[in-house]
């Protein structure tokens, strides 16, 4: 294997790992946003909208760290270390 | 039980006509090559604009002017709309439309701006409170509609396909990723998505490259594969906005310089404390530690700047390579439902950016001091 596809392979496996392990935080702190904002609609029902524009603020901030990740990856394959 | 075996016959016919296209087209011979996937937007010049370096007019720049000029008309029409039917209504209250309805019941365009609008300034009135909420309304309203405009304009035909053919990167290493061109009549030519590495047939159909038809030449001289200098790729004439990292890094500083001039509005010169917490100092030694935490107020903005361009094209770009990638994988009937995911993700993320924008704002004009800790 010549060392030009040694980097590429690198980069591919790099760019795996990064979203593998970039997305597990944010996938349990989703979970764990939707779990309560469920079981507060369950308690409360008139406050829906409130509890939903709120979830779905802090679940795009959550989500913004699996993004990071996605464009590391994203770069890692589309642009390239060298 | 009969309901069951239909259901197991429509899956079942539905997974073949998925899987048909991808197993069956190299089976006839037709090996599907990979779409041509860039990063940055291409350069639909080859040179500067105006003789700046490094200023060239790219194709998310064309697709932002569309997507200014849609929503425009857009708005423009649903205004005249409003404003005839309005003045119909101030000549005679008691006037009836031709579908014998009120004349202030708003209907068809009108009504879905109307609904759009509310929406907002509704949720404006909610995070910002009523007394700033008039004021950032126009701000938070412009940035939804431009940025859902600039989302949605991967669905419309020809955006992202149609554009100018050129020799795929010369620099690169080989293999180049490009594709064979194949004439279609009419100084109209198609991409040949028959993988010429795999399909030796399609290099009878190869036009020359201008570009570096010496560097082809000197390919065929090394007997190497005979089409590495022929290998081209389209540069779209539009290319979705948003998958352009500028775009969304000005808007995000747009955005957060619009934050920091209502915390000005708001406050006064006072707000900048909250970047270099001088009253704090009065507090003796803690207050030190105070004035070095407010310094990383600063730091706290920048990355919001980072995390509002970083999400909006994260988000799109991955969408655009989803939608490509599954086309290519299964042709037929599985894109549609990642249509579908990508209409409701360009919904969400244009909310998302309005929203956090109120938010900052929200923050920006609440004021800080004392009762600072309570809101973070």
């Amino acid at each position: 294997m010549e060392p030009g596809e040694l980097v590429k392979v690198a980069q591919m496996i790099g760019a795996a790992l990064a979203i593998a392990f970039g997305t597990l935080g944010p996938a349990v702190g989703i979970g764990l946003l939707a779990y309560g904002a469920m079981q507060s609609i369950g308690r409360n029902p008139e406050a829906a909208p409130l509890i939903q524009t709120n979830m779905i603020l802090a679940i795009a901030l959550n989500e913004a760290i699996a993004i990071y990740a996605l464009v590391v990856a994203l770069v890692l394959i589309f642009v390239g270390g060298g | 039980m009969k309901n069951l075996l239909g259901a197991i016959l429509f899956f079942g016919a539905g997974i073949f006509l998925c899987v048909l296209p991808t197993l069956g087209l190299p089976l006839l011979g037709i090996p599907v090559a990979f779409p041509h996937i860039q990063l940055s937007a291409e350069r639909l010049t080859g040179q500067p604009i105006l003789g700046i370096p490094g200023f060239y007019l790219t194709n998310t720049f064309t697709s932002m002017l569309l997507a200014d000029v849609v929503l425009l008309v857009l708005a423009a029409v649903a205004g005249f709309m409003a404003r005839r039917r309005l003045k119909r209504w101030e000549h005679n209250p008691k006037a009836l439309d031709a579908q014998d309805d009120d004349l202030l019941v708003p209907k068809g365009w009108q009504n879905t701006f109307e609904a759009i609008i509310e929406y907002i300034s509704g949720l404006a009135r909610q995070i910002v409170g009523a007394k700033w909420a008039p004021k950032i309304f126009p701000i938070a309203a412009t940035i939804f509609l431009l940025v859902l405009t600039a989302n949605w304009m991967h669905f419309v035909p020809l955006v992202d396909s149609v554009g100018v053919m050129h020799c795929a990167d010369p620099d690169g290493e080989p293999p180049l990723k490009g594709f064979a061109p194949v004439a279609m009549g009419g100084g109209i030519y198609r991409l040949g998505f028959e993988d010429s590495t795999l399909f030796p047939k399609a290099e009878a159909s190869l036009v020359p490259c201008p570009g570096h038809g010496e560097g082809g030449k000197e390919a065929h001289a090394d007997g190497e594969s005979a089409n590495t200098g022929l290998r081209v790729v389209v540069t779209p004439f539009l290319r979705t906005a948003t998958t352009d990292l500028n775009v969304t890094l000005a808007l995000a500083v747009v955005t957060m310089v619009t934050v920091q001039i209502f915390g000005v509005m708001a406050l006064g010169p006072s707000y900048f404390f909250k970047f270099f917490n001088l009253p704090a100092l009065s507090k003796g030694f803690l207050g030190w530690i105070e004035l070095g935490v407010s310094w990383l107020e600063v730091l706290s903005e920048g990355l919001k700047v980072l995390s509002l361009s970083l999400r909006l094209f994260g988000n799109i770009f991955a969408g655009a390579v989803l939608l490509l990638v599954i086309a290519y994988l299964v042709p037929i009937g599985l894109p549609l439902i990642f249509y579908l995911l990508e209409i409701l993700i360009g919904v969400l993320q244009a909310l998302v950016f309005m929203m956090l924008c109120l938010v900052f704002t929200g923050v920006a004009v609440s004021g800080h001091g004392d009762h600072s800790a309570k809101h973070e």
